[in-house]
């Protein structure tokens, strides 16, 4: 049992779950607390991812590949936030959609900075102060500490005033403006945050799988994060950790199962399709979401 | 709150124990386990298919002869879906779950550049049946592949070209690695001028623009380099809008599906292939068996992989370690697979000779003959 947990198998999920705690986490202080749906997510991990990656490829200390993934993910976030700053629901969704198709056309097009459709292979080990991260045990322990890290950045935002007003926005933009809120700068800076987030999760993602291509950082990518989202929960961090960490994890014991090979595969993605689905008809709002809307509902009342 | 939290944990202790009950409970049996990494769900499983076909059938007929050393061989499959991310978490799952020594994938070569770095570090053997990227070449000591590098197909299609004489050659291919990489060998094999250069998206059924504008520029050769689907349908509007010059291809052409799509307008295209040849030791009769098994005649997918686990197999002969088999993998010479006869080189590449084969009352038969 304890050799499981150290195998490269156990540490590569765990390193995964880190990584799409980072995703969304940040995708639901967007979506989740200021009601804004993006539709673009897996473009800012992209663009983190290939931040990261040329800079490493180039021979960049990992701690400059870190802040340029950071940088160039939250300048995307930027790129999106001022020209949908009037959008709303729908609406807003097809601009983030839009962008994150954009996003992924330029990856794939500008070959001579990406490489293109051949993808980048070989992207070196972290290493900072020079301390190399050799293990995936000690890359875990790495990618822990920033998914920590992340999460009680998130939260510390969503629970100070500054969150507070991304909530009241949320519930009503109109009656936010009112109150003197100055709506725009809270929603360009929750997109940049989300964007600088996912761009952390990226570089952490290019250097653990080695090799990137623009076919990971697709609409299904960003949906598979939507999902993580939903399923724990919206405006919920404790449900985003517990989503990212059930749909990392689920596709997994559906190995063991001992299908027939014909059809394990197939049978494996309709079971994982069935469970999300049964989980969304019993846990609708998400598994801690109904906990979170009745808290809210019950303290307006008082 | 705390019941929900409770609750979760629980699941995830359960999915967590699940997943690895199986490493206690399966003893070492008489069996050598194989890992087998490819895309079963996805865009890409029709390729899947073809390699799973070609691998069970082999197996079976390995099995039936008495095994390796007289231990029966079994496959495990794990679903790479075409991705590095769902590539990583099964070819690690093989590694300490199964604890195979050899695994063979993936289709595509971003899948088998991800899984090259995992297998180079575990000391695995990893042998791709379709991965066609130059970058493979140098992947690792550990990486082989059974399909030649994009360097070979298309370089043969180029000297080919340049021996027909044709002055002027466009370029169409798909706007992925594999298009790619076929795009530049060819362009910078072929002697003449390159009038023109379009892609296009995996998965397009309209062309009609790109090669609209490669008939403006009036080119003597085509040289399409894409998948099965896109080459049957590019063929038939070339046809369709006019373009009169000759289409040349790669060995993805051949295929009972293109000629399903494109019939006639397949006829005369020349392409560059090591495909499928029974003539000589246990290819013999391949497509016999393979239409008794499936009903179906092979693709060459199915070959490349029956040919790979048939020299694995062979390998595996000295010894079921890891090392052995890469030193017997490199001493490999003059295999003689279904998709011809095969060598590994000190990279791990594999060396066909390329044939040029063409379409002629739909049959795909080899040009001379």
């Amino acid at each position: 049992m304890l050799e499981f947990f150290a195998s490269n198998y156990a540490l590569n999920l765990l390193i995964l779950i880190c990584i799409y705690v980072i995703l969304s986490v940040s995708l639901n202080l967007i979506i989740g607390y200021s009601g804004m749906l993006n539709l673009g997510h897996a473009a800012f991990f992209g663009i983190g991812a290939y931040a990261s990656a040329l800079l490493a490829l180039a021979g960049y200390p990992y701690w400059i590949c870190f802040i340029a993934a950071v940088f160039f993910a939250g300048l995307g976030g930027a790129m999106i936030a001022y020209p949908s700053l009037k959008l709303r629901g729908d609406y807003l969704a097809i601009a983030t959609l839009g962008f994150g198709e954009i996003a992924r056309a330029v990856m794939k097009n500008w070959v001579s900075l990406t490489r293109g459709p051949l993808g980048l292979p070989g992207i070196p080990k972290i290493s900072f102060f020079g301390l190399t991260l050799t293990t995936k045990f000690q890359f875990f322990i790495f990618a822990l500490i920033i998914a920590i890290l992340v999460v009680l950045f998130v939260s510390k935002i969503v629970k100070s005033p500054f969150g507070r007003v991304l909530r009241a926005i949320r519930e009503d933009e109109i009656a936010a403006q009112a109150i003197g809120k100055n709506i725009k700068k809270y929603k360009v800076i929750v997109v940049i945050t989300g964007a600088a987030c996912a761009g952390i999760a990226g570089s952490l993602f290019a250097h653990h799988i080695t090799f990137i291509d623009p076919t990971t950082f697709t609409l299904m990518e960003t949906i598979l994060i939507v999902c993580m989202v939903v399923l724990g929960g919206v405006a919920s961090i404790r449900g985003s950790v517990i989503g990212a960490t059930i749909l990392v994890l689920l596709p997994e014991p559906l190995r063991f199962l001992g299908l027939p090979t014909s059809m394990a595969a197939a049978l494996r993605v309709m079971i994982y399709a069935a469970l999300l689905i049964l989980l969304m008809i019993y846990k609708p709002n998400g598994i801690f979401g109904e906990w979170r809307f009745r808290h809210a509902k019950s303290k307006e009342a008082l | 709150m705390n019941k929900y939290l409770i609750l979760v944990s629980i699941l995830l202790i359960a999915i967590l124990i699940a997943g690895c009950g199986p490493v206690e409970v399966v003893p070492a049996e008489e069996k050598i386990k194989i890992g087998v990494v490819t895309p079963l769900t996805g865009d890409a499983s029709n390729f899947g298919e073809w390699t799973q076909e070609g691998l069970e059938l082999a197996k079976d007929e390995i099995n039936a002869k008495g095994g390796v050393n007289g231990k029966q061989i079994e496959l495990i499959y794990e679903d790479g879906k075409c991705m590095p991310k769902e590539a990583l978490n099964a070819i690690q799952k093989l590694i300490t779950v199964d604890k195979v020594s050899v695994v063979i994938g993936e289709i595509c070569s971003s899948a088998t550049l991800t899984m090259a770095s995992v297998a180079e570090e575990a000391q695995i053997i990893l042998m791709s049946t379709a991965s066609s990227s130059p970058k493979i070449t140098d992947a690792g000591d550990y990486v082989f592949r059974n399909w030649p590098s994009d360097i070979f197909e298309a370089g043969a299609m180029a000297e080919f070209a340049n021996k027909k004489g044709y002055k002027t050659a466009a370029i169409i291919y798909v706007n992925n690695d594999y298009g790619l990489g076929l795009r530049d060998i060819f362009n910078e094999n072929f002697d003449g001028n390159i009038v023109a250069i379009e892609s296009y998206e995996q998965e397009s059924a309209d062309f009609r623009t790109q090669l609209t504008k490669i008939k403006s520029a009036n080119p003597d050769s085509i040289f399409i380099g894409g998948y099965t689907n896109e080459i049957a349908r590019i063929v038939t509007q070339i046809k369709e809008i006019g373009l009169d010059a000759q289409t040349l291809s790669v060995s993805t052409a051949e295929s009972e599906e293109a000629l399903g799509i494109a019939g006639d307008a397949l006829e005369g295209l020349y392409y560059s292939s090591f495909a499928i040849d029974e003539a000589r030791g246990e290819a013999k009769g391949y497509q016999e068996r393979f239409q008794a098994k499936y009903g179906k005649q092979s693709e060459i997918f199915a070959a490349t992989a029956y040919d790979a686990l048939k020299i694995i197999a062979q390998a595996m002969e000295n010894g079921i370690d890891s090392e052995t088999i890469k030193n017997a993998l490199y001493s490999t010479k003059n295999f003689p697979g279904v998709s011809g006869i095969t060598t590994f080189d000190e990279n791990g590449d594999v060396a066909k000779p390329p044939i040029i084969k063409t379409v002629k009352e739909g049959k795909f038969i080899k040009l001379g003959e």
